[in-house]
């Protein structure tokens, strides 16, 4: 019970593909330092922190575009609600994805070094639960649209992915000039639970001209975990520290910084793979066809075959061909299973540069290279200002893969060493709707294509850094590096 | 810019936006829904495709087989038999019992022996000619008659008979009754019907005196035989009588089905050495209205069954005679269109007068058998094959979709044929609707989307059913279907068609079922 509903939490919160991206608008606060789980290759405007243990990190964040409140139901004529059914229908599309990320440093520190103040070096531990669920949009428009003839019911895109792991980080910033800066995160991967399914593709053809079906499936779901996850309660330690599933990635990346304030930035994260040792679950399909054109009578059987329990018979013969073709082979070999690799792009130009605060127009697309997804992308466009290193703030437009669009924004403020910062994608959640069935009431967003958060608190440490009249003339600091302090170099706004 | 003021004001924006602005109560019993479910699902039904051949296996209960006949046409034939025997039960010796007294004609002293001489007429089937016979089983019992002491002894010798090995059949006897094994025995009588016997008395211690009165008694029992040689003029070896079941063809109606050529093939099997002439005394047909004879050339001109050859290990000869349309009058197809009960034959077997010496073995076989032989060539004009099923539309669909669709859901069901006939029948399928009593409710071949299958053909045919025909069924509540295919052959009944054994008649059949589902009935 307890596995099924970690399954069922798992998928639902779905995460993993391509369009959970953790939570964007937070990579705009570049005086916090987790700012870089999205942009490894930037680095904070600080000199080192300290996370607040178990909370310095808390990102959660929901994708869905299955389905929408919005337009569902309209008042009755006679009070109750009537359900719009072409709305219903409308939204059931080629992707049918429910997604959830969430992360959470139990972890966190870190400090610049090097002669100069060049180099930053980070170490973090990070629990992370990742799931995406898919339903392919000819799989659930059946009872609306049904088989008609000649149609090709393809539900490949069913996809079903879930993982929870632990991160071992550490990470080192340079910054190689006034040009150019780049970050590396090692990260060493503690593996716990994973399913997922891949290689899937399942089709249902109805033939144009007799009707007749040829149903295609193959696909492997490889699991790890989940047989013993009842009995994680009895072994608690050894589940949380001694599991034999372990891999690594790194997140790496780099940012240029041009001469009039122009920046772009590249950044890949995940690169790596957990290898699954431990209660290792491989159902495998190989690529089978299934006919089926109902009986065919022929010969001297011709009026055998419907009297008596003959056509019962039959299709229990046919049944049971169906469930040879795609009964799945069972192994408990160990499998390699790679993080879904993510990339960003980004490009800045700051529009307001002052002594005591600075302006940034940021654009920003993150992309999955994950073989198994729709390569998706998000894209946000966002304004983020600083005042000095006392507090920042951001609004960014978001831009998601299935059309949605969403004002999001994030601030974070510096109470001294204190610093709290609070982001999100999609602020104007819009419209709620109050629903009562039965006894039950309760209230949820009209759109819920988006619902992201990202918070935490650190213990931040580093003066504000900076002469004026650094950013006052710019090429001047271009001019020779060689001049600039250490600590003036190391506390630059970028 | 006062970036405070701006944050203030977007964050006031979003308050203000998110609040709850509608409230719904979800109650299944109230809930409606806007918009129907029009959804359409494709079923592959199946597929029946069989040769006539195949067809026709259904016939088989009722005595009838498929058989191609030589020219790759098929027919349906019914086999009966008339007549199987051996030709021993139609030739049988009957007990014989002789029997003859005489006077001792001298004085005899002890142990002296005198002879007579006795001649016997045996009864052997009337009209035959002996010339030889070897007994397989039989018995002769002897009495001696008068007064014969009993130390008297009689040698019999039957001067005619004799061993297979050739010894003669001679023997003695006292003067009790001996019973003596003819087993093995042949008799090969100097003139048909007449046997020899050589008495040889000798006299007891006794003596005879002249003028004793003595006798003897034969009783010949000659059950089976293992041959007979001679003639038979004009023998009738045994009569038949057969009558041929029609039953399985009621229903090919005069109009409807025409036969071209249908036949009646009598074969036979003569064991024997002799000609044998059958002769068809009567043949019968019968109908509603009584009984009617059949005549013709086919009845009188019989051809003669040549004898077997090769005695004493003969070749049974094969003869055949068929009674068609050509010397039947009336014709076996006017026979067939009266829709009879059934034919009766009626006849003798006879060995022709003018008959040479001819045989018989113990086992020669005589058989009469015959072939009912309907070609499948003619015409058809309108034959109907049809069957019924109970119906209750609302237990289908509360059966399969739980009540969730009635049939008032159904927008439109389209059965879709893909047809194969290489028959040269033209076939359409018939749906009739009926009440529990088969009253005609409503029929749908009328309609023209139930188009004719034509004969020689491929094609593929819809059959449309819309809601308003769903609706009138619904009024009518049919308790039953009768499904049912009409058959006719192009260009009948002027022309006529033949039916190849491989000739193919399939049919793939599909469903489309097109909803239009209003959630809120």
């Amino acid at each position: 019970m307890r596995k099924l509903a970690w399954m069922i939490a798992t998928l639902y919160m779905g995460a993993g593909g391509a369009q959970a991206q953790f939570v964007s608008t937070a990579a705009r606060l570049s005086l916090v330092p987790q700012h870089t789980d999205m942009l490894p290759g930037s680095r904070p405007d600080v000199k080192g922190w300290l996370g607040m243990t178990g909370m310095s990190g808390l990102a959660f964040r929901l994708d869905n575009n299955l389905l929408q409140p919005q337009g569902l139901f309209t008042p009755g004529p006679m009070g109750g609600a009537t359900l719009q059914l072409s709305n219903l229908i409308s939204q059931l599309g080629d992707e049918n994805a429910v997604g959830v990320q969430h992360a959470q440093e139990l972890a966190s520190f870190g400090f610049s070094g090097g002669e100069l103040g060049e180099s930053l070096w980070s170490f973090r531990i990070r629990e992370r639960a990742e799931a995406r669920f898919n339903l392919p949009g000819d799989l659930l428009l059946i009872p609306f649209t049904g088989n008609t003839p000649g149609s090709r019911l393809n539900f490949s895109d069913l996809q079903a992915r879930a993982i929870h792991f632990r991160e071992y980080s550490a990470g080192w910033n340079r910054k190689w000039s006034d040009h150019f800066q780049s970050g590396v995160r090692l990260n060493y991967l503690y593996g716990m639970e994973v399913a997922e399914l891949s290689n899937f593709s399942a089709t249902w053809l109805t033939d144009e001209t007799d009707f007749s079906y040829t149903l295609q499936a193959s696909g492997v779901l490889q699991t790890s975990g989940l047989n013993t996850l009842d009995q994680t309660a009895n072994d608690l330690e050894s589940y949380l520290l001694y599991r034999d599933n372990r891999g690594w990635s790194v997140d790496l990346g780099g940012q240029w910084h041009g001469e009039e304030g122009l920046m772009f930035g590249g950044h890949v994260l995940d690169l790596g793979s957990i290898h699954w040792t431990e209660d290792i679950e491989t159902s495998s399909i190989e690529s089978a066809y299934f006919q089926y054109a109902g009986p065919e009578v022929s010969g001297d059987v011709l009026l055998d075959v419907f009297s008596g329990d003959s056509l019962s018979n039959w299709l229990d013969d046919q049944a049971s061909q169906f469930d040879t073709l795609f009964s799945p082979v069972v192994s408990d070999a160990s499998f390699t299973a790679a993080l879904p690799t993510r990339v960003v792009i980004e490009a800045g130009f700051d529009v307001v540069e002052r002594a005591k605060s600075r302006g940034r127009l940021h654009a920003m697309a993150a992309g999955s290279l994950d073989a198994n997804q729709v390569n998706q992308w998000n894209f946000s466009l966002a304004y983020n200002h600083r005042w000095g290193r006392n507090a920042e703030f951001a609004i960014a437009w978001n831009q998601f893969p299935n059309g949605f669009g969403a004002l999001g924004g994030a601030f974070s403020l510096n109470l001294g060493p204190l610093q709290w910062y609070l982001a999100a994608d999609n602020l104007l959640l819009g419209a709620w709707t109050e629903y009562k069935v039965d006894e039950d009431v309760f209230a949820i967003p009209d759109r819920m294509d988006v619902i992201s958060i990202h918070t935490g608190f650190n213990l931040v440490f580093g003066r504000e850094g900076g002469k004026p009249e650094k950013h006052d003339k710019p090429s001047e600091s271009s001019a020779g590096r060689q001049g600039v302090p250490c600590e003036n170099f190391m506390a630059s706004s970028r | 810019m006062n970036y405070a003021r701006v944050f203030w004001v977007l964050g006031a924006a979003v308050a203000l936006a998110g609040c709850v602005k509608n409230r719904f109560e979800l109650d299944p019993d109230t809930l409606l829904v806007n918009g129907n479910v029009e959804s359409s699902f494709a079923i592959p039904i199946g597929e029946v495709e069989a040769t006539v051949a195949d067809a026709l296996v259904v016939l088989d209960s009722n005595g009838f087989e498929s058989e191609t006949l030589a020219g790759g046409e098929l027919a349906l034939v019914e086999s009966f038999e008339i007549l199987d025997t051996t030709a021993a039960n139609f030739l049988q010796f009957t007990p014989a019992a002789l029997g003859e007294s005489f006077t001792v004609p001298a004085d005899v002293p002890p142990g002296q022996s005198f002879e007579i001489d006795l001649t016997f007429d045996f009864p052997v089937p009337a009209g035959m000619i002996l010339d030889s016979l070897e007994v397989a089983e039989g018995l002769l019992n002897i009495q001696p008659l008068g007064d014969l002491p009993a130390d008297a002894f009689i040698q019999v010798d039957f001067t005619d008979w004799h061993s297979t090995t050739g010894v003669p059949f001679a023997f003695a006897i006292g003067a009790s009754s001996e019973s003596v094994q003819l087993d093995g025995m042949r008799w090969t009588p100097e003139t048909s019907g007449t046997l020899n016997v050589t008495l040889s008395i000798e006299a007891p211690v006794s003596g005879f005196a002249a003028g004793a009165e003595l006798g003897v008694n034969f009783a010949f029992d000659l059950s089976e035989l293992e041959w007979v040689v001679g003639q038979l003029p004009d023998y009738e070896l045994g009569t038949f009588e057969h009558t041929v079941p029609f039953a399985a063809l009621d229903g090919l109606d005069p109009g409807v089905v025409h036969l071209s050529n249908p036949s009646i093939e009598l074969e036979a099997v003569n064991g024997t050495g002799w000609s044998i002439q059958p002769i068809i005394d009567a043949a019968s047909y019968t109908t509603v209205v009584g009984p009617a004879f059949l005549g013709g050339t086919d009845l009188t001109d019989i051809p003669m069954m040549d004898g077997a050859s090769g005695f004493p290990e003969p070749v049974p000869a094969e003869w055949a005679h068929v009674l068609d349309n050509s010397g039947m009058s009336p014709t076996m197809t006017e026979v067939f269109e009266a829709s009879p009960e059934d034919l009766t034959l009626t006849g003798r077997l006879v060995v022709p007068a003018d008959d040479a010496a001819g045989f018989l073995t113990q086992d020669a076989p005589i058989r009469l058998s015959g072939r009912l032989v309907i070609p499948l060539e003619g015409w058809v004009n309108g034959f109907g094959l049809r069957d019924t099923i109970d119906l209750d539309l609302d237990q289908i669909f509360d059966e399969n979709f739980e009540g969730r669709i009635s049939w008032k859901d159904v927008e439109e069901i389209t059965i879709r044929s893909i047809w194969n006939n290489s028959l040269p029948v033209g076939v359409s399928p018939q749906m009739t609707f009926q009440d529990t009593s088969g009253t005609e409710l409503l029929t749908w071949y009328e309609d023209a989307s139930f188009e004719w299958m034509p004969a020689n053909s491929t094609d593929i045919i819809d059959w449309v059913i819309d809601h308003d025909m769903l609706a009138e069924l619904e009024n009518l509540r049919p308790a039953q279907l009768e499904i049912s295919g009409l058959m006719s052959t192009p260009g009948a009944p002027d022309e006529t068609v033949e039916i190849a054994s491989d000739a193919v008649l399939g049919v793939r059949l599909g469903l489309e079922v097109k909803l239009n589902v209003d959630l809120n009935e």
